[in-house]
């Protein structure tokens, strides 16, 4: 296992991002001015970027999002809030749009229940997450680091939330994922070479050119 | 004979100017190499971090130098139906920093698209006039795999034995025998065995977010120590603006801005350029003059045309045991050219390699993988999940994209990077032959993993990703249909010489690395070979 601090590690990984322009939503005006840039951090790590409204939508929707069941630790035991807060603090774009999807989170509540999201319950939580997700999320396919599409609000939120808390190594031994090292590699057999032997055989598959 | 200190300036330290420099100061000859990126310490590699994953999405490692956005990138613009999404690395050793590492060969007829299958063109080499440099160059990378793929020529010992395949790969090769389909264990620039002072793969993953353990081949650890052990001498956070000529139309050298945002001027005898199917024909649309109004070397009015990629889509299987995924190194550990020689009854010409690669980590698997399917949140998360990590494997079909002069790099009107040159605008459209050949691959792919025991299968649909970047100063013995000779020559400035993907005639189905080193000896010689001329 690696030694580190998280914090830390986050905080030093994130100096230089450009922050979430997803491939193909890149905004040009914005990108031609900041481009070579480094951005501003903020420099105090105790300033808050999200409200206290918005952390308690936070963790209460991570809480739907990634329920605490079948032994797997619970996003607000292993701070996953925490973690998406350093990471809005280091990017501009991303906390605009983390803002918006929590206080449309909560708008929504309030609107279809009369409650504030943090105060439904269970059920009707997932309920405005499901209404949430169905009228924010784009139609055209979904986007990956190979293919492009801006990503829906829910979808920032969503992805954050699994990101804070599929890059806490308390989450790891119950996936059976570690981060191997030099000092603790993979163990894995040689390559057997007799699983060729009937591709050995094969003649014909390229073409001979004078 | 030009009286300048140096005597070869090379643009970009990637897998072509690397080779090109180390060849050339082994013999003595003066070699500056101009980089706009600068040295990464492989301490601060994101694999060894715990978000290395979150680095693929965003941040200064991502693959699109559209998000990086750092000094040293430049913006690239895609346009046309399928605008496609560029990934490329600026910093000393190219892109190589950031590769998988897959090392496959051309075959023969790769050279003779035109002979053989009546489209595109001839490349005017052949396989045979390549292979010692091919030979050459894998001794200075260092290559791991087995000689004796019938799929391919024979070819030398590899300087070290395969990694291993695993479980993923004994699942996926029991599926290859049941159809009797070829499949070999692939070459992989990443050394199985201690070589030349390297360490040997620890077999951790996470190559792509740069190695280490210096296991993985990249040319800032392959090639740039002993080049300027040799006396090469390399300039970083250097971008050239422009190549620079004299009186009579030879190149002089060029313009630069230094570090210190400085304009700079640097000469030479031979001028080298060895800047990817993209940043080469920008910089030569960028180098205009009263000689070369349409940009430097393009009297054919080429310099941009046919550009290539390769046509990519990812089909991934889920199996009901673990097959440990995500572990293992990220090179390919198998590969099929089943499907990779003409065949018309299949619908298109040309064909495609199979790659079986691995996952990465829980966080991209939690965002959909390489297919896009997120695992659901809320009640169903964690069994999906449980179901999915470590139980998939990827196969990724790579196909030949046939060159077509309106798949173009261009300058764009508008955009521009910190120094003010123009960006690059890339304007690309699918050919109906390769999206033909999408097709027969999904459907072989989904034969492939049912074959192999997959429960599930999931499909990425086409997309165009774009890391491997040819054909934009195409290769040719006609100098009114080709942009430099056999020798990586330009046919308009003889003291000019073009060594990178965009060089290449036509792409095959194969990861271009290993030709572009290849290429890049032979030229190296050819360099050599004229000292005399310069």
């Amino acid at each position: 296992m690696v030694k580190y601090n998280r914090r830390e590690a986050l905080e030093q990984g994130m100096k230089g991002s450009f922050g979430a322009l997803a491939l193909g939503s890149v905004n040009w005006p914005t990108v031609k001015e900041n481009w070579g840039k480094v951005p501003e951090l903020e420099s105090s790590r105790d300033k808050r970027v999200l409200s206290n409204s918005q952390t308690r939508c936070l963790v209460a929707a991570a809480e739907e999002i990634i329920p605490a069941k079948d032994g797997k630790p619970s996003v607000t035991e292993i701070g996953t809030s925490d973690y998406v807060e350093i990471v809005l603090r280091q990017d501009l774009e991303l906390q605009r749009q983390m803002k918006n999807a929590l206080n449309r989170l909560d708008e929504d509540s309030l609107k279809t229940f009369g409650k504030r999201f943090w105060n439904l319950r269970s059920r009707r939580k997932v309920q405005v997450l499901e209404e949430f997700e169905k009228h924010t999320t784009p139609s055209a396919g979904t986007a990956t680091i190979f293919k492009s599409r801006p990503p829906g609000l829910f979808e920032v939120l969503r992805d954050l939330i699994y990101e804070g808390y599929y890059t806490n190594p308390l989450v790891w031994p119950s996936l059976g994922y570690d981060l191997h090292t030099p000092e603790f590699s993979p163990k894995f057999e040689d390559f057997d070479e007799s699983l060729l032997n009937q591709v050995r055989g094969r003649t014909g598959l390229y073409r001979e050119v004078d | 004979m030009a009286d300048f200190d140096t005597d070869v300036l090379i643009i970009g330290s990637g897998a072509a100017g690397a080779a090109v420099a180390k060849s050339l100061s082994s013999r003595g000859v003066k070699v500056v190499c101009l980089e706009q990126g600068r040295w990464i310490a492989p301490s601060t590699f994101p694999s060894s971090q715990t978000d290395w994953e979150v680095q693929l999405k965003r941040g200064p490692w991502h693959f699109s130098p559209n998000v990086r956005a750092l000094p040293e990138d430049y913006p690239v613009i895609g346009a046309g139906a399928h605008p496609p999404d560029i990934l490329m690395f600026n910093a000393v050793g190219g892109s190589t920093v950031h590769w998988t590492g897959h090392f496959p060969r051309f075959r023969p007829s790769d050279f003779r698209v035109r002979s053989l299958d009546g489209v595109a063109d001839d490349w005017p080499l052949t396989y045979e006039e390549l292979e010692p440099y091919y030979d050459l160059n894998d001794a200075d990378i260092g290559v791991s795999g087995l000689a004796g793929d019938p799929a391919n020529p024979p070819r030398s010992p590899r300087q070290s034995p395969p990694l291993p395949v695993g479980e993923l790969g004994e699942t996926v090769a029991r599926g290859f025998t049941k159809l009797g389909w070829h499949w070999w264990v692939a070459d992989n620039a990443i050394i199985s065995r201690k070589y030349r002072g390297r360490k040997a793969c620890t077999l951790q993953g996470r190559c792509m977010m740069g190695c280490p353990t210096g296991a993985k081949a990249s040319t800032d650890v392959t090639h740039w120590p002993t080049a300027i052990e040799q006396g090469a001498v390399l300039k970083t956070n250097a971008r050239v603006r422009e190549v620079t000529l004299d009186d009579r139309g030879n190149a002089k050298g060029v313009l630069y801005y230094d570090q210190d945002g400085r304009l700079q001027e640097e000469k030479a005898r031979v001028v080298v350029i060895c800047c990817n199917g993209i940043g080469t024909p920008r910089l030569l649309l960028n180098s205009k003059s009263a000689l070369f109004p349409q940009g430097l070397a393009n009297s054919s009015g080429l310099v941009g045309k046919n550009f290539m990629i390769h046509p990519f889509r990812f089909i991934e299987g889920v199996f009901e045991e673990s097959i440990r995924g995500w572990t293992g190194p990220f090179g390919i550990p198998l590969f099929s050219q089943e499907f990779y020689e003409t065949d018309t009854r299949r619908g298109f010409v040309r064909g495609y390699t199979f790659q079986v690669e691995r996952s990465f980590g829980p966080v991209h698997q939690a965002w959909g993988g390489f297919t896009g399917d997120p695992i659901p949140w809320g009640e169903s998360h964690h069994r999906v999940m449980k179901e999915r990590f470590g139980h998939m494997l990827r196969v990724t079909f790579l196909g030949e994209d046939l060159p077509d002069e309106r798949n173009s790099v261009t300058l764009d009107p508008d955009i521009t990077d910190s120094h003010g040159i123009p960006a690059a605008r890339v304007t690309y459209d699918y050919s109906q032959n390769s999206l033909r050949m999408h097709e027969h691959a999904r459907q072989r792919a989904t034969e492939l993993l049912e074959s192999s025991g997959a429960r599930t299968i999931l499909d990425s649909g086409v997309i165009q990703p774009a890391f491997h970047l040819m054909g934009t100063a195409r290769m040719g013995n006609n100098p009114s249909r080709s942009v430099v000779n056999r020798w990586n020559q330009s046919h308009d400035v003889k003291n000019l010489f073009i060594v990178d993907g965009s060089s290449f005639v036509t792409g095959a189905g194969v990861n271009p690395t290993s030709t572009i080193g290849a290429l890049a000896l032979r030229a190296a010689d050819s360099i050599w070979e004229r000292r005399a001329e310069w």
